[in-house]
């Protein structure tokens, strides 16, 4: 998804790639558009490292040389960082592209020098907030507790010297560690749901947002657009969103 | 159509093969004759007039020596696998108590597709593969047909885990290394929160 929040400034939520092509789609849009990605993109979100909402966010990176990389901060936890070298150049596993497009970028911004590129994330992190254009991002998620449970989920999967190396997979789980959004442009708002999920935890996903009266608390407004998350799955319904949110 | 042993010898291909270890004895030189039903060695006619070629032709071997050979060393055309489609799959749940597991897979065949996830008995699968089952175990998936001279075309179904080496302790190091010269690099949270 990208968002365009005036005085032609674009703003990436995570990354697919086209399947045709195999350029990340909104690299593609931009060109449609005759959008300056080197100039005019601000910021991108990976909102959680799951593949479908990561896949080509490098190539972003690089394309958009002004854009801050802004991620959930379990992903820049030392676990994750830890896992995320272990699979740099594992032959062997040559579509463990989660986890080695984050190192990727992380080593492109560090071999760059770029520590000002990159931005962790967390609930009520303030992406931008232009009061001459009436235009704010805010994160809802995640809460502390759910990025607390990421990292530890991220060391489990840490394979020791002598262990069976196997792919790796990105737990289910780490939908909870998503970022979800509020995103108002003058009397216009939306909610972004990401993939977050709800797991009856009062204290991660949607019962965090809520319970914690989010919402209230930054003023933001009832959203006129809910983008549905986990792709209107189940687990990603939480009635609360619809009667508050 | 089979020739006869009446039939009087026939032209010889130029194939010959050698099976340096087809005897105790060392190397051992055989050809193997194939006889034509009638045609000429292109499998025209002997006037030129038809191609027959498209005929299977009775392959006899002729040599005594090699009548005493191990069957596999015979030359002869056995099944063919037709693989309609692969997949490239990677397990991510196992359920041991009802003996089946979740794959996410990916159509080789046609890499447009979106992958899919399917849920698979252990039954589809090695034991030996089911005991060590385990998320992340990565395999591949060939679904076509076979058939051959003694085999009706029949479809199969095969699935093959990749069974691979373990970490070293010295990889597990490395990479704790690398990580913690990143973790130093970019130092803790920037709080822009409001």
């Amino acid at each position: 998804m990208v968002l365009h929040y005036g005085q032609g400034r674009w703003f990436v939520i995570d990354s697919c790639l086209s399947p045709d092509s195999k350029v990340p789609v909104a690299l593609e849009y931009f060109e449609s558009l005759g959008v300056d990605a080197a100039t005019q993109v601000t910021g991108l979100l990976i909102s959680h490292w799951h593949r479908d909402h990561i896949d080509g966010a490098l190539r972003i990176v690089c394309s958009c040389e002004k854009a801050v990389v802004q991620a959930p901060a379990a992903l820049l936890d030392r676990e994750a960082l830890n896992l995320a070298c272990l699979y740099r150049r594992d032959p062997f596993n040559d579509t463990d592209k989660e986890i080695r497009e984050f190192r990727e970028i992380v080593t492109y911004l560090a071999k760059r020098n770029q520590q000002e590129r990159y931005r962790l994330v967390g609930a009520r992190h303030l992406f931008f907030d232009d009061h001459t254009v009436g235009v704010r991002l805010v994160a809802l998620s995640p809460s502390e507790v759910a990025m607390t449970q990421a990292i530890e989920q991220i060391r489990e999967l840490k394979p020791e010297g002598g262990d069976k190396r196997r792919r790796l997979v990105a737990p289910a789980s780490e939908n909870l560690n998503a970022v979800a959004l509020h995103f108002s442009f003058g009397k216009f708002s939306a909610v972004l749901g990401a993939d977050l999920e709800e797991s009856g935890n009062q204290k991660t996903g949607w019962s965090a947002i809520i319970n914690a009266n989010i919402c209230s608390e930054l003023s933001l407004a009832k959203a006129s657009v809910y983008k549905v998350a986990h792709h209107g799955s189940i687990s990603g319904h939480h009635q609360g969103v619809w009667d508050k949110m | 159509m089979a020739a006869t042993s009446t039939t009087p010898a026939l032209p010889v291909d130029s194939d010959t093969y050698r099976a340096d270890d087809a005897s105790p004895k060392g190397s051992l030189k055989f050809r193997i004759a194939t006889e034509y039903t009638g045609n000429g060695p292109n499998g025209y006619s002997q006037d030129g007039s038809t191609n027959n070629s498209a005929e299977k032709h009775e392959i006899r071997i002729n040599s005594q020596f090699v009548r005493r050979l191990p069957q596999h060393f015979h030359v002869i055309p056995s099944v063919v696998d037709e693989i309609k489609q692969r997949f490239s799959g990677i397990v991510i749940e196992v359920d041991f108590d009802s003996e089946q597991f979740t794959a996410r897979i990916s159509d080789l065949s046609d890499p447009k597709k979106p992958d899919e996830l399917v849920t698979l008995a252990f039954e589809e699968i090695q034991d030996t593969d089911a005991r060590q089952l385990a998320k992340g175990d990565s395999f591949l998936w060939y679904i076509g047909y076979v058939q051959g001279r003694r085999v009706s075309r029949e479809s199969f179904s095969k699935i093959r885990f990749r069974r691979l080496p373990a970490w070293s302790q010295r990889e597990v190091q490395t990479a704790s290394s690398v990580a913690e010269e990143l973790l130093h690099f970019f130092p803790g949270h920037q709080d822009t929160t409001t």
